[in-house]
């Protein structure tokens, strides 16, 4: 089985996304978005602009955990949720998990830009194949 | 989520992507919201574009919106 990605040229260098959605359940958010794979990023996360884009209300969430990151920490409450990618084959596959959320306020309007994680958690269980140059990516096992 | 739905958002995150060059020239530093491979709405304001959508009857959380700037984002998470 085999979970397509997209090399995104709008970043320098390119990055490799995959596109999914996410059922947060506590929050009753049904969401569609694109996640940066990133074997740097241990969980999951949800980022500013997404939540925003999902009008999550953040405000009333008591944090559970810091990230560590280049920029300093990131509170965040983990959320139990489950994500849905489409297959190559031609099906959707679900993984339960426990999506972070940023819980403070984007700390530089810059930093709404930045995508939403597909961390380590998920992409642990499968094999990450990766290849710029041949334009090809996705996630399989 | 439907694999239907799950499918045409991969096909609008495909055709995003595909399509950047020719999207850069009119929506350079706007946010864009696309739905079936196109354009719905854009806007430099993000809360504005998610407002727009909803009085349209669009699900912003559902929408891809993506940010279009001419010089690649770099960043180091």
């Amino acid at each position: 089985m085999r979970i397509p990605g997209y090399i995104n040229y709008g970043y320098r260098p390119p990055a490799p996304f995959a596109a999914a959605s996410i059922l947060l359940h506590p929050l009753n958010i049904k969401a569609r978005l694109p996640l940066l794979l990133d074997t740097g990023a241990s969980n999951t996360i949800i980022l500013w602009g997404d939540l925003e884009r999902l009008s999550a209300d953040v405000s009333r969430m008591k944090p559970e955990r810091k990230f560590s990151g280049l920029g300093g920490l990131i509170e965040a409450k983990p959320i139990p949720s489950i994500i849905s990618f489409r297959t190559a084959e031609g099906g959707i596959v679900e993984e339960k998990v426990e999506v972070y959320i940023a819980t403070g306020t984007c700390p530089h309007p810059r930093l709404k830009l930045l995508p939403s994680i597909l961390g380590r958690d998920i992409i642990n269980r499968y094999t990450l194949s990766y290849s710029p140059s041949d334009g090809k990516v996705y996630l399989k096992r | 989520m439907s694999e239907t739905a799950l499918t045409e958002f991969n096909q609008d995150f495909q055709w995003f992507l595909g399509s950047r060059k020719e999207l850069l020239p009119k929506y350079e530093g706007r946010w864009v919201a696309i739905h079936s491979r196109k354009v719905l709405d854009s806007d430099k304001n993000l809360t504005e574009l998610t407002k727009r959508l909803k009085i349209k009857g669009f699900k912003p959380e559902q929408t891809l919106i993506q940010f279009l700037s001419k010089e690649p984002i770099e960043a180091i998470l």
